[in-house]
């Protein structure tokens, strides 16, 4: 009995060390995906999708202008961390488009162990654009599961 | 359940009690401390503060009426980007059929209610990808909180002389109530374990003091 006992001791107590190996802090943002696409080509003709190059995404509530990588053809968009909402002026090539999204800021702790602040229920407010497609991953359109293609 | 539940408690005494060949060298009421020297060893570990120990009464030899108290003060690397600490003290009530197999030795099973009461506190940092936003830096202080579960508990002994007895319990703990928050929740309630944890096993090993 007793070395059954200092067995499981010893299990529980391997089990309860779990050695915190790089703590400090996280760099995470929740963030929509854009892809911008012209909707006045033919439906013949190859879907072309704006790259950067052609695209300046200015965040109006920061009075700030978006800074993305050449060549991209998907623009990972920053959203608040703190207020349910965002609006975005969007420049592709001489024409303006305007942009204003919703959704719920929250906290989770992921399986990581990991604090995030995340957005869910992500929606469009109103927008200048032709129209919009929104693809979410989940039922709760999470930020980084959620597509919105916008066709000018 | 609730049948086996009750015939646990009330039946099963009964019955060990006819087969008693020699109740009358049984003390209508033995008293017994316990300490649990397993959390006390684990508690070398400074982050991992756990102690625990009991009073029971032993009515005729084999049923238990227990009390257990205990403190953990613990700081678990539970938040990856932040710090996280949770201390709190908790008290458990029950009783237990532990009649003796042998000379020397007990194997019993028991039932427990228990109500902890606790505070937990800690910190997060949260950086901004995209440098065009604040990075988030938020502290939590929550103090007063309590929660409420149950025990099943199977219960092994044996005499290691006139006075002390060595032995362990496996408890498996219900969850009942618990104050709860958005993340962060609670991740440690001092006596049951995990909080998001409905059922959540344990073992003690304890060395029991019977003076009389």
């Amino acid at each position: 009995m007793v070395r059954t006992a200092l067995f499981l001791f010893l299990l529980i107590l391997a089990g309860a060390c779990d050695p915190c190996r790089d703590c400090g802090p996280l760099t995470y943002e929740p963030t929509v995906a854009l892809i911008f696409v012209d909707a006045e080509l033919d439906e013949d003709e190859e879907i072309k999708e704006t790259i950067a190059s052609d695209v300046t995404i200015f965040w109006a509530e920061l009075a700030a202008e978006i800074p993305f990588e050449e060549g991209l053809k998907e623009f990972d968009t920053p959203l608040s961390n703190s207020t349910n909402g965002s609006t975005y002026s969007i420049g592709i090539g001489e024409a303006s488009y305007q942009l204003a999204l919703t959704y719920e800021v929250f906290r989770e702790l992921d399986v990581d162990r990991r604090m995030l602040v995340r957005a869910q229920n992500i929606q469009a407010e109103s927008h200048s654009f032709d129209s919009l497609v929104f693809s979410c991953n989940t039922v709760d359109c999470l930020d980084k599961e959620t597509t919105i293609t916008c066709y000018f | 359940m609730k049948k086996g539940l009750i015939y646990l408690l009330f039946a099963l005494p009964l019955t060990g009690w006819s087969q008693e060949t020699d109740s009358t060298s049984v003390p209508p009421v033995s008293p017994a401390f316990y300490f649990d020297y397993g959390k006390a060893a684990g508690s070398v570990i400074p982050e991992y503060q756990k102690w625990e120990g009991g009073f029971e009464l032993i009515f005729l030899g084999r049923i238990q009426g227990v009390v257990e108290l205990g403190q953990w003060k613990l700081n678990p690397d539970a938040i990856e980007n932040g710090h996280y600490w949770v201390e709190g003290t908790y008290t458990r009530f029950g009783v237990g059929y532990i009649p003796y197999v042998d000379a020397g030795s007990r194997i019993g099973v028991g039932f427990r209610y228990a109500t902890s009461s606790y505070s937990d506190r800690g910190d997060y940092t949260i950086l901004s990808g995209s440098d065009l936003q604040p990075d988030i830096v938020e502290t939590f202080d929550r103090n007063n909180l309590s929660a409420t579960w149950y025990e099943a508990v199977f219960y092994s002994d044996k005499a290691v002389n006139k006075w002390l007895t060595l032995g362990f319990t496996f408890r498996v703990r219900f969850m009942q109530s618990y104050d709860a928050f958005d993340d962060p929740n609670t991740m440690i309630i001092p006596g049951f374990g995990r909080a998001g944890d409905k059922t959540v096993p344990a073992v003690n090993l304890f060395l029991k003091i019977e003076p009389f």
